[in-house]
């Protein structure tokens, strides 16, 4: 090591030190020759937290905002027309009842059990205003008898 | 945790990356990788992973020497770099030269509540060199040894200055922002470092071989 005082300045030449004995640059070089190696656990943490820290990219904001977008328009009027109905009707009880009623009117207007024939005469008697429907009345209820004589 | 074979699919996915990022200078490369990973991309954050991790690992642990420590400082610098992601400033440090920064404090912190701990020798790893013979390894490994112990001597910003200088290969004024200092300040540091190893080492000579030629 060589130090010169240059005006007035301690100087001091690197290359000195190297020039002795010990090679410092040739020590240095391999120790640089000799990485640390990390180990897997490392990596995975660090990449663990990279993905975790990850922000939003805008492509997943635009997949996340998409259906809010879609039932804007035709959705949103059909679920607004669905709840008017319902509205309405009086709620979703009283449209089970009106379903199952009209159900029930279906199948009895397709096959009618026997003991509405009565009935069913006594309505196309009144609305057609013949007579010889009571004929299928009477032989059904009392009822029908009484309300034949009152017609008659 | 991600379990190994994931990271592999991914890295193997971040390789394919690379090649589409056609950016030469180090430096503005990963600036450009640090804003697609801002940007949502996690292929990024594979490549930014693989390629910071050795690194901050290395020089935490050239300066700590103990291998548990320099990962925890190793993983809690990078986890620093993904928050400060979507804020990160171009016109500011290069994301090198803020990742060392931080790895140097980080250190420091560990340096200042363990001062006067000892030093495991049963950390420093084994220098791995193919082409020597058996007796040229032993004698670089014990020069190596010496060499970290005569580091470990050495004040935290000297040694930080040397190792940043001769075992990472910064430039000074790369040194100079890391360590927050003049350039001046940090040829100074290297200066009077390179003299204590000198002579740390020089009071090693026969022990370490140097006598031989």
């Amino acid at each position: 090591m060589i130090e010169r005082v240059n005006w007035g300045i301690t100087m001091v030449d690197e290359t000195d030190f190297e020039r002795g004995d010990i090679d410092l640059e040739q020590v240095f070089l391999k120790a640089r020759q000799t990485t640390p190696q990390m180990s897997q656990r490392l990596q995975d943490a660090v990449l663990a937290d990279a993905l975790a820290f990850l922000p939003q990219s805008q492509v997943e904001m635009d997949i996340k905002a998409k259906p809010e977008t879609r039932t804007s328009s035709t959705d949103s009027a059909f679920r607004m027309l669905r709840r008017n109905v319902k509205d309405i009707v009086g709620g979703w009880h009283a449209l089970g009842g009106l379903a199952v009623a009209s159900v029930v009117g279906v199948w009895f207007g397709a096959a009618p059990p026997t003991f509405l024939g009565g009935y069913q005469s006594l309505a196309l008697a009144t609305l057609y205003g013949d007579t010889s429907f009571y004929d299928n009345v009477l032989d059904d209820f009392d009822l029908a008898i009484v309300l034949n004589e009152d017609l008659k | 945790m991600l379990n190994s074979a994931f990271s592999k699919v991914l890295r193997h996915k971040a390789l394919g990356q690379g090649a589409a990022v056609a950016v030469s200078d180090p430096a503005k490369r990963d600036a450009a990788l640090l804003r697609r990973y801002a940007s949502g991309d996690s292929r990024a954050a594979v490549e930014l992973t693989n390629k910071l991790t050795p690194r901050a690992f290395a020089v935490a642990y050239r300066v700590l020497r103990d291998r548990a420590e320099a990962e925890d400082v190793a993983q809690e610098a990078l986890l620093r770099l993904w928050k400060i992601a979507p804020h990160w400033d171009d016109q500011g440090a290069q994301v090198s030269t803020w990742l060392y920064r931080v790895v140097m404090n980080l250190c420091i912190d560990i340096k200042r509540r363990q001062r006067g701990g000892t030093v495991d020798l049963d950390d420093v790893p084994e220098p791995v060199d193919p082409s020597s013979s058996a007796f040229e390894d032993v004698q670089e490994s014990a020069r190596y040894y010496a060499l970290m112990e005569a580091l470990d001597l050495l004040p935290d910003r000297q040694r930080q200055a040397v190792i940043l200088r001769h075992l990472e290969e910064l430039s000074n004024p790369e040194i100079a922002e890391v360590l927050e200092v003049s350039i001046e300040a940090v040829e100074s540091l290297i200066a009077r470092g390179k003299r204590a190893l000198i002579k740390a080492l020089g009071d090693r000579k026969g022990e370490l071989g140097y006598y031989d030629g």
